[in-house]
């Protein structure tokens, strides 16, 4: 018995030698399998919004851009999160729902922001879709419903129109796991209290898709995509009631009807 | 690996068997099953197939057996790591890379060391590995001196 403890023990010291010895050679600079990771969603979050611009106009007016930038400005100075890193599309059609693409992209249809009441609320919205980014749940919800292998093909160019469209409406139509949701209200919350953003614009949004449902629910996706509303609300309401309490910064309301207008009024 | 302890009079037959037994693994891998986990099921197919064989045959299928789910064991902790790669929270790291690269050492070594016994044990001959060894000595009942197989020291 002696015997086969010291042999024991002789193997994993020697198993522990060995990979400390490779852990000298730094794999991740060789190897570089992040930015290889981040090429990949790039380019799957590319042939994605091909597919929603295929079926969505896109709404590309440099003034709505400009205010978009400035509302979210402070969200992403607070947070140290590159605003060049993250691109925000915005596309014509009535369903209120917004979606976070792989490659750092969020896609809002315009029928979200004519259903939403303010700029706070619109920016809490953007900040839960922001945190399903940082937090990498797209790429994990992904790669556990379509698989590696299919992900993998796909940004190697294998892939065929249907599969996209296919993808395409499994992200903007599916929930993430309740874990993950409640992890990314968690952050957007936090995102909007560094920010000096009202985080109760987060609550609101939750209750007011919560009170809506059932009296346009065809159009309504982005409450089915999250689930149980009143339950999120009521844990933020918490969260942020743990929180020291500050003053939040307001927004223009004149801008903002100027941007739905602009909005509807769009022809390219 | 340690080929000095026994001189065992073996036959043919148990020769042939014992040799197999590692050869199993390399079945596994020449058909296409590249997973150790298919070679630990084929070696485990064997083990159960032969479990009543002399002594000599038992010992080299359990020590074939037992590499295996060495193998098993140390590829599946690489494997449940760099799946909390792709669906948990983690990242690619020097440290799993290490680790995969020391999975391959390992995998290697595990290779060759079965060629040699293999045909080491096809000639009648002995090998016992480092660790696996003693611990196959400890599962397998060794014989009576009474009994038909005998060792000699």
């Amino acid at each position: 018995m002696k015997k086969l403890i010291f042999q024991l023990a002789v193997m994993l010291l020697i198993m522990a030698a060995i990979w400390a010895f490779f852990t000298q050679i730094d794999f991740v600079k060789i190897l570089r399998p992040q930015q290889k990771l981040e090429q990949g969603e790039k380019k799957l979050g590319e042939l994605l919004l091909n597919v929603y611009k295929m079926q969505s106009e896109r709404i590309d007016d440099p003034l709505n851009d400009a205010y978009l930038n400035s509302i979210l400005e402070p969200l992403f100075d607070a947070n140290d999160i590159d605003p060049q890193s993250i691109s925000i599309y915005i596309l014509r059609s009535d369903a209120v729902n917004a979606f976070a693409l792989p490659g750092r992209n969020v896609v809002l249809l315009s029928g979200l922001i004519d259903f939403v009441d303010g700029p706070e609320e619109l920016i809490a919205i953007i900040a839960h879709e922001i945190a399903h980014l940082e937090a990498d749940h797209v790429m994990r919800k992904l790669r556990r419903e379509i698989g590696i292998t299919a992900l993998l093909s796909l940004v190697s160019g294998n892939y065929n129109l249907d599969l996209m469209r296919e993808i395409a409406s499994l992200i903007a139509t599916n929930s993430y796991s309740r874990v993950l949701e409640n992890e990314a209200d968690k952050l957007a919350l936090d995102y909007m209290y560094a920010a000096e953003i009202d985080p109760m614009a987060l609550v609101k949004v939750f209750m007011l898709f919560a009170e809506s449902f059932g009296s346009v629910p065809q159009q309504l996706q982005w409450i089915s995509t999250h689930p149980q509303s009143v339950d999120r609300a009521d844990r933020l309401e918490m969260l942020l009631a743990a929180k020291p309490s500050k003053s939040y910064r307001t927004f223009d309301r004149q801008e903002w009807k100027q941007f739905k207008t602009r909005l509807q009024a769009f022809n390219p | 690996m340690s080929n000095s302890l026994y001189t065992i009079k073996v036959n043919e037959h148990d020769a042939e068997k014992a040799s197999n037994s590692y050869l199993m693994s390399m079945v596994a891998i020449m058909a296409g099953l590249g997973l150790p986990l298919f070679n630990l099921i084929a070696t485990f197919i064997f083990y159960m197939a032969n479990r009543k064989e002399s002594y000599y045959v038992r010992w080299h299928c359990t020590q074939a057996l037992l590499s295996q789910l060495l193998l098993v064991l140390t590829n599946g902790v690489g494997f449940a790591w760099l799946m909390s790669i792709l669906f948990g929270g983690n990242v690619f790291n020097n440290h799993f890379f290490a680790y995969l690269a020391m999975l391959l050492a390992i995998n290697l070594t595990e290779f060759i060391a079965t060629i040699i016994t293999a045909i080491k044990t096809r000639k009648g001959g002995h090998i016992e590995w480092w660790f696996l060894g003693a611990l196959t000595h400890l599962l397998v009942q060794a014989p009576q001196p009474d009994q038909e197989e005998t060792f000699v020291a």
